[in-house]
């Protein structure tokens, strides 16, 4: 039971990750692999001011602009000066590395005894003092601070997601889309293709951090190389969500990559149970995107192929 | 609908096979207007195996009744039987009908074959005399003192470079290519969008020019030559065709009118007036192509032209002393303006200059006015105008000293 | 009020494949005007437009618009002002997303982009109201990805987009080449009582002379990055087709005119 609460919590934090990419992947249509320092941006920014006795959540605030700044260098990279969206991403990326040893010192900070986001509803929740509480969950014995931890992932998660599908359908998220589904058109509509991708990227590497942060803070500790492979976890994930449900529309487009997110946290939690080994992880994953981007593509063909016999008879 | 020919002494016969409806019709029609443009006036339809003839096949046959009948041209219908013929009968071609044609029936040569075109003496001893008008020299700026007003009366023929205003002050913008026969003109207004202009004589009015250049020629014409494709010479060019004139007429100077069918026709125009030319304009390449216009490609095959000129055969002629051109043949130098109109087809045999000139300008407008020119480039060259089969009536030049 | 003063553009200069696309342009189109710019191709209608609009910067000239200087105004901010429509159909509309916020973008072209929801009750309303005006049943599709719609579809709705809010200037760059027949007179049928009901101010570039002559108030004709015709007021009513197809059979031989034609004329044209 822990496992999928733990799959759950995971996929929930992770999911913010996946928004993040969402933006950018399929909203403004820009290929940007700063994701994978920008959270480990968000990771090293809020372990560092939690060790220094910040606030949890005022640190998550800071580690979520400080991957909005990194994700805005992106895009003025690539805007202002004509860099190519992959090379503007690979440059941050890069850059973002000797960044993030330079905030955390060193290449690891571990956060095992400090306070986090879920350490106030911990305190709320705990009605024995005894720090070790377990709550009875549909007869499981399930630790009290995971299920903080969940709580705290599931609430952050539903308010990001809901502000997020509010912004996206007013005139300036409406904007935002255009501008990345038909940039012409946008000029044309009096909307800066330009700015609204600096702005785009700005919002989902924040998200990312957002979700670097709250992974810091749940998992007990930062690390250097935390972010390798994370842009291809997020594909991934919008890649089941779009599975999941097919209807075009922001909300359910929001909704599908977050539980797409989740699902994919607990086929990996399900895999690793059955005995893969965590190393291939990403190995399997870069397969499984792979399969998802080609996939649709053969069966087409295959579809048509068939069709075309049946015509034929 | 299929249709196969025969020529015989009398004329051609077309046999018509199949259905002539509302879906033939028009092939039909298309098959014998061929016949009627390469000169066959007299056509026998043989309908022995025209199975079904319709009320717009009908209606072709009136409107090939209408065409021939403008060149003294008519056709029957021979062969006709059971409800084709009832049909006919009952849409008023009974007249028409014959059992079969006049003669043998007996497949001849299609085309008589002469050596050279037909020719008819009009009057022996016509001659023309000439006068010459120039008062501009391209691309000098003109000399106004020296403009004249022209009238070209029943006796005339005139081609130059002039304008049909009221007043000489009002034509300076206006000069273009004009060429004028027996009171009637045909005019290109000298700017890009206007189309080319005519005038015909009413009455006691006779169109008046103001001429900037220009020859007139006055008297009747001695001979008339009829011209068409011959298997040795399929196309006439304007240098055989003048040549040949002056064969006939046993003159090295010549004036003439030709009409007939282009096979292609190589000229230009002039674009603005020469009037605007002043001494500081540039008139060089590339300004000149803002003034006149070359046709670029032997235009207007299939249309007819009215093309009226003077010719002189003499090997120490100095164009650009005199108001003649060098033509394609050594020796032999020309000034022609052709007026371009849409077909119409010409009758056969001995035909009135007066009255081919009105049939020409009581019909459509002309489409285009243009001074003739032999386009001698080496290579690219156009070369010379050149006329399929028409007419040319010409006479000798009495006075060839003022050309 | 739209004015070009000696406009000139030239894509990828001092390369061998150096295009001189505007060569000194000069054009002033009155208020109401229903312009239609004709010319071969590449004879750089669609340059021409795209300067007005903004796709590029001129190398030199100066663009204004009703008396405000457009010339280095970026494409988006030149927006508010200018409605256009591209020879693409796909172009002008935003494939995934739905019809009414396609419109929605279009209500406020040009204007401030607030956090407010896009699309209130109100404006669905007025959406519905006009859509049902072209008659293409889509007042019920609202919510339909826009890409889901035929060509002609499309292009109405870039049109009605383009128009939403009345622009100074409208350009149609041959709008309705890429459709089928019935679509095209559909449109076509469509721009001109827009424009007729608004009094727009219009610049249409077209291969169809049947248009040039029947839509337009003034004809202008392209070529090489020239204006080498204009046909306003009474000259633009004379006009038929014939007249046009003329004109660039002029520029076709003009073209054939070369210095041995010069030459030719001076031993030919004496
Ligand atoms: N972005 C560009 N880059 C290079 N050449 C261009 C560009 N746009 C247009 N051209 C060239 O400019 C010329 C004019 O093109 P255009 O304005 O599209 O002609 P049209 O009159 O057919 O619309 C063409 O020769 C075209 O190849
Ligand atoms: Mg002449």
């Amino acid at each position: 039971m822990s496992l999928v609460l733990g799959a759950f919590t995971m996929g929930l934090i992770l999911s913010l990750l996946s928004l993040g990419t969402l933006i950018s992947f399929r909203m403004i249509r820009f290929t940007d692999i700063t994701v994978d320092g920008s959270i480990t941006l968000g990771a090293s920014v809020a372990a560092v001011c939690i060790m220094r006795g910040w606030n949890p959540w005022a640190a998550t605030g800071l580690a979520m602009l400080a991957g909005a700044c990194a994700g805005a260098v992106t895009g003025l990279l690539h805007t202002r000066f004509r860099i190519q969206e992959l090379l503007s991403g690979i440059l941050v990326m890069t850059a973002l590395y000797s960044i993030n040893l330079r905030i955390m010192g060193r290449s690891n900070i571990p956060l095992m005894n400090s306070a986090s986001i879920s350490s106030g509803t911990e305190k709320l929740l705990n009605r024995s003092g005894n720090p070790f509480e377990k709550w009875n969950l549909a007869g499981w014995e399930v630790p009290l601070p995971d299920i903080a931890n969940l709580a705290c992932a599931a609430v952050v998660c539903l308010i990001v997601a809901f502000l997020l599908t509010r912004f996206l359908r007013t005139h300036f998220g409406t904007g935002l889309r255009a501008a990345g589904n038909n940039p012409q058109m946008a000029r044309a509509q009096g909307i800066n293709p330009e700015t609204m991708i600096i702005l785009s990227l700005a919002l989902a590497n924040g998200l990312v951090a957002l979700s670097g942060a709250l992974l810091a803070q749940y998992q007990g500790f930062a690390d250097v190389q935390m972010g390798i492979g994370m842009m291809v976890w997020g594909l991934a994930s919008i890649i089941i969500g779009e599975a999941l449900i097919s209807r075009v529309g922001i909300g359910l487009t929001i909704c599908g990559t977050i539980l797409g997110t989740i699902l994919f946290r607990l086929l990996i939690a399900i895999a690793l149970r059955w005995g893969l080994q965590p190393n291939d992880l990403k190995l399997v994953t870069a397969f499984f995107v792979f399969a998802a981007l080609v996939l649709p593509h053969g069966l087409a063909a295959l579809k048509k192929r068939t069709h075309r016999g049946e015509r034929h008879a | 609908m299929q249709l196969s020919q025969t020529k015989i002494k009398e004329g051609l016969v077309v046999k018509a096979v199949g259905r002539l409806d509302a879906s033939w019709a028009d092939l039909f029609m298309e098959g014998m207007l061929q016949e009627v443009r390469a000169g066959e006036h007299h056509l026998f339809i043989d309908a022995s195996e025209l199975t079904y003839v319709s009320s717009a096949g009908i209606r072709s046959l009136i409107l090939l009744q209408k065409e021939l009948f403008t060149v003294q041209g008519w056709f029957r219908i021979i062969h006709a039987v059971g409800m084709v013929r009832q049909t006919l009968a009952l849409a008023g071609f009974e007249q028409w009908l014959l059992e079969k044609a006049p003669g043998k029936e007996e497949p001849c040569v299609r085309e008589a074959v002469t050596d050279k075109p037909a020719c008819f003496n009009l009057q022996w001893d016509a001659a023309l005399s000439a006068r010459a008008i120039s008062a501009w020299n391209p691309w000098n700026p003109v000399r106004m003192d020296q403009c004249r007003k022209l009238v070209v009366d029943e006796q005339s023929f005139a081609l130059g470079i002039g304008s049909a205003a009221d007043t000489l002050d009002q034509s300076r913008e206006l000069f273009g290519e004009f060429m004028a026969i027996q009171g009637c003109v045909a005019m290109q207004p000298p700017d890009e969008h206007s189309r080319p202009d005519y005038l015909v004589p009413e009455k006691s009015f006779l169109p008046e020019l103001h001429s900037i250049q220009a020859i007139l020629c006055r008297g009747a014409m001695s001979h008339l030559l009829r011209f068409s494709p011959r298997t040795e010479q399929p196309v006439h060019s304007l240098s055989t065709l003048i040549t040949e004139a002056m064969r006939v007429t046993e003159a090295s100077a010549i004036g003439f009118v030709i009409a007939g069918e282009i096979e292609g026709l190589v000229g230009a125009s002039l674009l603005r007036s020469p009037g605007r030319i002043t001494p500081e304009t540039s008139t060089d390449f590339p300004a000149m192509r803002d003034w006149i216009n070359f046709c670029g490609e032997r235009m207007f095959s299939g249309e007819q032209a009215l093309i009226c000129g003077t010719a002189l055969r003499n090997e120490q002629y100095h164009p650009q002393q005199g108001a003649l051109l060098p033509l394609a043949e050594p020796g032999l130098f020309a000034h022609l303006h052709a007026a371009v109109f849409p077909y119409q087809p010409l009758p056969n045999g001995r035909i009135e200059l007066a009255a081919t000139v009105r049939r020409f300008f009581n019909g459509p407008p002309p489409r285009a006015v243009l001074h003739l020119l032999n386009d001698s480039r080496p290579g690219v060259g156009l070369g010379e105008s050149a006329l399929l089969r028409g007419a040319c009536w010409c006479a000798t030049l009495s006075n060839p000293e003022v050309l | 009020m739209l004015e070009l003063v000696n406009l000139h553009k030239t894509f990828m200069p001092g390369t061998a494949n150096e295009v001189r696309a505007l060569q000194g342009v000069s054009l002033t189109i009155q208020p109401g005007t229903f312009a239609v710019l004709i010319g071969s191709n590449g004879s750089g209608k669609s340059t021409l437009l795209n300067a007005v609009a903004g796709s590029f910067a001129p190398d030199a000239g100066t663009i204004r618009l009703n008396g405000c200087d457009l010339t280095r105004l970026p494409e988006h901010r030149r927006a508010a002002r200018i409605g256009r429509v591209f020879q693409n159909p796909f172009a002008g509309t935003a494939a995934e997303m739905s019809i009414a916020e396609n419109l929605a973008l279009a209500m406020h072209r040009g204007k401030h982009r607030s956090l407010r929801p896009a699309l209130t009750r109100n404006a669905r309303t007025q959406m519905a109201d006009r859509i049902r005006e072209l008659k293409m049943d889509l007042e019920n599709r609202l919510d339909n990805p826009i890409g889901t719609l035929s060509g002609g579809q499309r292009q109405a709705l870039t049109l009605l987009m383009a128009t939403w809010t009345r622009p100074d200037l409208l350009l149609l760059d041959e709008h309705t080449a890429a459709l089928d027949p019935k679509s095209a007179a559909k449109v076509t049928a469509l721009t001109q009582s827009i424009v007729q009901r608004e009094k727009l101010t219009t610049l249409m570039v077209t291969h169809s002379m049947q248009q040039a002559v029947d839509m337009s108030d003034r004809i202008i004709m392209m070529h090489r990055g020239a204006i080498v015709q204009d046909y306003r007021d009474e000259h633009k009513q004379r006009i038929r087709i014939p007249d046009l197809m003329a004109a660039f059979d002029r520029l076709a031989r003009r073209e054939l005119f070369d210095e041995s034609v010069a030459d030719l004329l001076k031993s030919q044209y004496a």
